[in-house]
């Protein structure tokens, strides 16, 4: 069968019509699809959305928080009565009670020193240096440590033998917590050894007074409470 | 015969809409260089019709290799990281505009060969 050029022509257009119409379909479902989505475009109410989201998020994490400070102390409690008269018992009770205070696991309170770090006030210095870094929080953190501190918050953040104090930006992050100026370093231990400690003349908190950071002379206080370290504990890799 | 190919485009369309055929998002850019393709090679043959310089076969290899070349344009543009894309979409958009051009100026002649064919015509009938 041969068919005239005016046929063929016909044909062809219908055949390739018909696959450009599908095409330019499903373009335009897809772009739709994509705008009711907000992925390409990242609309304002699907923002909105995701802050809302996280807000709750956040809400429910203070929720579970609290929920295990108030487990942990019931089981302190059982514990301790579980223990009843026996001697032996009362000692491991009391020995477990102390390592915990000092892995963090548990709040406590106690006679200790509070001390003060924060940014330079606008005296036209340096702007680097006049920032209070992770490094500045991490080195009193250190020295209150090595004067025999037993338990250390920074800013109502328990630290542990695996936290880390490190810059994020114009934050200093706590065991994955943002926290920013004025630091509030709290560590319970003898107060006037930790206090001497800090005071050193040309000891760590005068550095940092030649940094020009503003600090506070360490107060001592006979009960500073602390709350535990709440993040999960996990020890994979050690046997 | 015109509507033939009109019919077509509205099947398409409806085709697409109808049936629940979704193209995953990481492809979405290609179809859209793929219809800018399509769309040119459509125009091309009306006006290569009008031309009367029209070949079947070489207008639907033309509409399918273009189509897929575009799309393997933008793939390979992706790959490197250059918007290669960009290249196919100002080189589809220029003939385009050229071949719409063309399609104008054809029918404008074609209108005017007929007047005249048609005044010709009168005027032998008068003789």
């Amino acid at each position: 069968m041969i068919l005239n050029t005016r046929t063929k022509l016909t044909l062809s257009l219908t055949a390739v019509s018909v696959v450009l119409g599908l095409m330019v379909s499903l373009g335009y479902r897809q772009t739709e699809l994509s705008a009711r989505l907000g992925s390409l475009t990242g609309s304002l109410a699907v923002n909105k959305q995701l802050t809302q989201k996280l807000s709750s998020l956040q809400a429910a994490n203070q929720d579970a928080e609290q929920q295990l400070a108030s487990v942990t102390a019931s089981l302190n409690k059982y514990e301790a009565q579980s223990a009843g008269s026996s001697d032996e018992l009362k000692q491991l009770q009391t020995k477990i009670q102390d390592e915990r205070i000092l892995a963090g696991t548990t709040p406590v309170h106690g006679p200790g020193v509070v001390v003060t770090l924060n940014d330079a006030g606008t005296t036209g210095i340096d702007i680097a240096s006049g920032i209070t870094h992770d490094w500045n929080v991490r080195s009193v953190v250190n020295e209150l440590f090595t004067a025999g501190a037993e338990a250390v918050t920074i800013n109502g953040v328990r630290v542990i033998a695996t936290s880390a104090v490190n810059c994020q930006g114009p934050t200093v992050t706590v065991n994955g917590r943002q926290l920013a100026a004025p630091f509030e370093v709290d560590a319970i231990g003898d107060p006037t050894t930790l206090k001497k400690a800090l005071m050193l003349s040309g000891g760590i908190l005068d550095a940092l007074r030649q940094q020009g950071l503003q600090v506070s002379t360490p107060q001592a206080k006979s009960d500073i409470q602390m709350p535990a370290y709440t993040s999960p504990l996990r020890a994979d890799a050690g046997k | 015969m015109f509507w033939l190919p009109v019919v077509g485009l509205v099947v398409g369309v409806a085709l697409g809409l109808v049936t629940n055929i979704t193209v995953p998002v990481a492809l979405s850019s290609y179809l859209s260089i793929a219809i800018l393709a399509a769309l040119d090679t459509v125009l091309g043959g009306i006006r290569a019709s009008l031309e009367k310089s029209f070949d079947g076969a070489v207008f639907l290899t033309g509409f399918f290799t273009n189509t897929l070349v575009a799309a393997l344009l933008a793939y390979i543009g992706n790959q490197l990281g250059v918007d290669l894309y960009l290249a196919a979409v100002v080189a589809f958009g220029v003939r385009l505009f050229n071949n719409i051009a063309s399609i104008r100026r054809g029918v404008f002649l074609l209108l005017r060969q007929r007047k005249l064919n048609r005044e010709n015509a009168a005027g032998r009938a008068q003789l």
